[in-house]
């Protein structure tokens, strides 16, 4: 549930979609850390645990679109542009999940 | 409780139409991931390693960076029917990147990665069932000085 509550108070998914002739360009960035779990804190020598997106998934017009799967080897506050063939009007819903369970969603309309 | 978030966030929206048996989602490819060879990543993702090179796969990535936190990539596939993009850099210990499965979508991606050295990144793209892959080296320079 806290992941949920996080999710209204504080949004971590910053995404703009616009179409033209028919193709959608979307881009976005998240906040998140993308902790790989394989960097070393270099005082202690310990593993910092891994905290990265796992899966992103957006739909539009009730078909999904791109599904990315992501290990922790996407840079930290991950930027991810795609295309699609969609339609200005249409919402757009962007969704992660991260290694914790950890999950968001936006839904914003197509430009 | 399930009223109060769906109309806080419309989140609900979102899971219910991922449960849509209508819409097919792969699952998260742990193996692949957990993959510490190239070769082996791919045949964990595809079931198959054997790929052709492609040059209609483009990559559009920096052949050398200074910060290997945060390399820009852009790939574009110009193969017909592209179901999907993997990413695989290989000279870090678990290869496998990323995979894009964009049978809805144009074969276009950017994102940025995390590099820990100098390597090769692998572009696997499956089209019409078939493998097909190109590759560009991306060198980290620490030092200041000119590289030719």
């Amino acid at each position: 549930m806290s992941g949920l509550d996080g999710a209204c108070m504080n949004k971590s998914i910053n995404i703009r979609a616009y179409e033209k002739d028919g193709i959608v360009t979307v881009k976005s960035i998240i906040r998140h850390p993308m902790e790989s779990g394989l960097r070393k804190n270099k005082k202690t020598g310990k593993k910092y645990s891994a905290h990265f997106i796992q899966e992103v998934i957006v739909q539009s017009a009730n078909k999904i679109v791109m599904e990315a799967h992501w290990s922790g080897a996407i840079s930290r506050n991950p930027y991810f542009s795609f295309r699609f063939k969609g339609k200005e009007g249409n919402y757009l819903i962007f969704s992660w999940t991260d290694n914790k369970g950890r999950s968001e969603s936006d839904r914003i309309r197509i430009r | 409780m399930k009223r109060r978030i769906f109309l806080k966030s419309g989140l609900l929206v979102a899971i219910s139409s991922v449960l849509n048996p209508g819409l097919v989602l792969s699952r998260y490819p742990q193996k692949a991931f957990d993959s510490k060879d190239a070769v082996g990543a791919i045949s964990a993702l595809h079931g198959s390693s054997s790929f052709s090179s492609s040059d209609d796969i483009d990559i559009i990535a920096p052949g050398i960076t200074k910060n290997g936190k945060v390399v820009p990539i852009q790939v574009i596939s110009n193969i017909p029917n592209t179901e999907s993009i993997s990413l695989i850099f290989e000279s870090r210990i678990y290869p496998f990147l990323a995979s894009f499965n964009i049978s809805g979508s144009e074969a276009f991606i950017s994102t940025r990665i995390k590099i820990e050295e100098t390597g090769s990144l692998l572009v696997v793209v499956k089209a019409g069932g078939e493998l097909f892959a190109n590759k560009q080296e991306i060198r980290v320079s620490t030092d200041n000085s000119c590289l030719a």
